[in-house]
């Protein structure tokens, strides 16, 4: 059975079993009721009825029914860490061939740079891992044991070579500011499973990145849809706590009398927006005790805190990935890392050697504790990163200490990500780049092949996920894209 | 997200015309309501928006009343330096719950 979006209108206003509108017409002055009774009732039968007016069908039966989408900030090097490249070992010092060299467009290096291979010492080789033999970094040395359930693509590419426009281009199919992300179209496609808490959450580690919080906007579509960032030290979202003196009787009444009035604004103008507005400040007054609850990881078990490597109270990675868990496992449709520090222009195995000590652990130990439980299968985990880094070096190899400096460039043309759970093949590789890892020489898949295979394991069909605007239908893959089924495990 | 904006220079303008009205009769109550939404939303409220509003000042007002450690919490942490009567402080403590729902007005923010 499969539904079109493109036929409906705002989805404030599109027909559901009770009309939104009616619903907030009959209710009028009891909208506060609402709330209350789910907070402090126990009336399954009403709650679940109104969680199904607020989900909505998938075009097709999903495999998975969340995402954990950690994107690396500023682009890691997927050549030290995923594509191993012998050759370019061999031949590091040698000059990049001038035409690949001009093939392509860099941020920073003009001249003929030269190649630089992944770095000798035994800590930054590669092993096979696992059963099926995956090649990964010695850098991942937990990312190694899980390696059986990781699908790697390798010769994903992208359209744009700096960050900003690259992450809004992989996070929103589009190089500039406007369009959805990934999570709001998610949200909008398939609604949240807990009304208590926002379909898509944002975790940030490290400065928020370049192309700043429109990474998880909403775009186009109803601002209700768009990602809200957990800050994981003082209150989750600001002002979650309500101010000295105003108690939560005090703040349900406050509540109450601006959704009245806004209800009645919203019968005389009919703006979508309105409706949004008393759904977003319904939602916040439950944020006001689910969110203390969700964010209070000292409730886990002490062998959950080493698993992950948590630090307690501080901003960290790791308290990140146990909270997206925590998350999914509350029905969180899509959770977002993003960890910032990864664009080595300068010191690439030094920087590579820092950060993914900091992640290796507990994103493997993540998609551990989501199989333990059971939540593997319908929880799709997707490393990424807006682009990947050049074959060749930033910076020269006159000396010792200029060596020890050694950077890598942004490349737009090769780069990889990995999926793990939620239906995709593990312990698979796709895709194949030269022996330099410059270009892609077999299976290339483009970010918007990407997306629209991240939106089939939800049970959606990204050509007919559009949202109708400015006189034409938007989709997150804009006029593109394909399913890449090899990297499905059930095609 | 709720938008707490808590503009306290407004709030001092409305608790001055409260205090211009001396006794906070019903009448009174509702001059001040109807000059604070006009305030927030630049058109002549209806009657029944300042009855919703009016239902809040007094909900307000009985419970600060019942609980007059309230009062000190809300206005200790924002209005140092200023002199007030500790008969106008309840009468403060309340107006703030109200204004703070008609800053939060979706036609004050968004028009």
């Amino acid at each position: 059975m499969s539904r079109h979006f493109s036929e409906t209108q705002h989805p404030a206003i599109q027909p559901t079993p009770i009309g939104r509108r009616t619903l907030l017409q009959r209710t009028g002055f009891g909208l506060g009721a609402f709330a209350l009774t789910d907070l402090f009732q126990a009336d399954h039968s009403r709650a679940v009825a109104k969680e199904r007016r607020h989900l909505r069908s998938p075009h097709f039966a999903p495999v998975a029914k969340n995402v954990i989408y950690v994107h690396m900030v500023g682009a890691p090097s997927h050549l030290d860490l995923f594509d191993h490249k012998p050759v370019l070992q061999q031949r590091e010092g040698q000059d990049c061939p001038q035409e690949l060299f001009e093939s392509g467009k860099f941020a920073f290096v003009r001249k003929l740079p030269k190649l630089l291979g992944t770095a000798q010492e035994k800590k930054y080789q590669f092993r096979r891992c696992g059963e099926s033999g995956l090649m990964l970094s010695n850098l991942l040395p937990h990312l190694q044991q899980v390696a059986d359930e990781m699908c790697v693509v390798k010769s994903l590419h992208t359209d744009e070579f700096n960050h900003g426009p690259a992450q809004m281009f992989m996070l929103s199919g589009f190089g500039r500011f406007g369009r959805p992300s990934i999570g709001s179209w998610l949200s909008y496609g398939l609604g949240s499973e807990n009304q208590n808490l926002p379909a898509f959450v944002v975790l940030v580690t490290g400065n928020v990145l370049g192309a700043g919080s429109a990474a998880w906007g909403s775009g186009f579509l109803p601002s209700q849809h768009q990602g809200v960032e957990f800050r994981t030290q003082g209150d989750a979202v600001l002002f979650l706590s309500n101010p000295a003196g105003i108690e939560s009787n005090s703040r349900r009444q406050i509540i109450d009398t601006v959704n009245q009035l806004n209800q009645q604004q919203l019968a005389d103008v009919a703006d979508p927006e309105i409706a949004t507005r008393i759904q977003q400040y319904e939602l916040a007054y439950r944020m006001q005790t689910s969110v203390p609850e969700l964010m209070d990881i000292t409730s886990e078990p002490d062998h959950i805190h080493q698993m992950y490597g948590t630090q307690p109270g501080k901003t960290h990675f790791a308290n990140n990935c146990l909270l997206a868990r925590r998350l999914v496992e509350r029905g969180v449709r899509f959770v977002q890392l993003f960890d910032q520090g990864w664009d080595a222009h300068g010191s690439v195995f030094g920087n590579l050697a820092n950060k993914t000590q900091q992640v290796d652990q507990p994103i493997a130990a993540l998609i551990k504790d989501l199989k333990q439980r059971g939540l593997l299968e319908q929880t799709l985990v997707v490393w990424s990163a807006e682009f990947g880094r050049t074959p060749f070096a930033q910076g020269d190899f006159t000396s010792e200490a200029s060596r020890k400096k050694l950077g890598r460039d942004h490349h737009k043309d090769a780069f990889c990500v990995w999926m793990a759970g939620g239906g995709v093949r593990g312990g698979f590789s796709f895709g194949q780049t030269d022996e330099l890892g410059y270009k892609i020489v077999q299976d290339p898949v483009h970010v918007h092949d990407f997306n629209a295979t991240l939106l089939h394991q939800l049970g959606l069909d990204h050509t007919k996920l559009t949202f109708r605007y400015q006189g034409r239908q938007y989709r997150l893959t804009d006029i593109a894209g394909q399913v890449v089924r090899p990297l499905l495990a059930r095609v | 997200m709720i938008r707490l904006i808590w503009k306290w220079h407004w709030q001092w303008l409305i608790v001055f015309c409260a205090k211009l009205t001396r006794q906070p009769t019903a009448q009174a109550d509702q001059d001040c309501l109807r000059f604070a939404l006009q305030l927030a939303v630049s058109r002549k409220p209806a009657d029944q928006e300042i009855a919703v509003l009016q239902k809040l000042l007094q909900d307000e007002r009985k419970r600060l009343t019942d609980n007059p450690q309230l009062v000190d919490q809300r206005i200790g942490t924002h209005a140092t330096g200023y002199q007030i009567k500790s008969a106008d402080r309840t009468e403060l403590a309340a107006w703030t719950a109200v204004t703070n729902a008609l800053l939060n007005l979706d036609e004050t923010i968004h028009y």
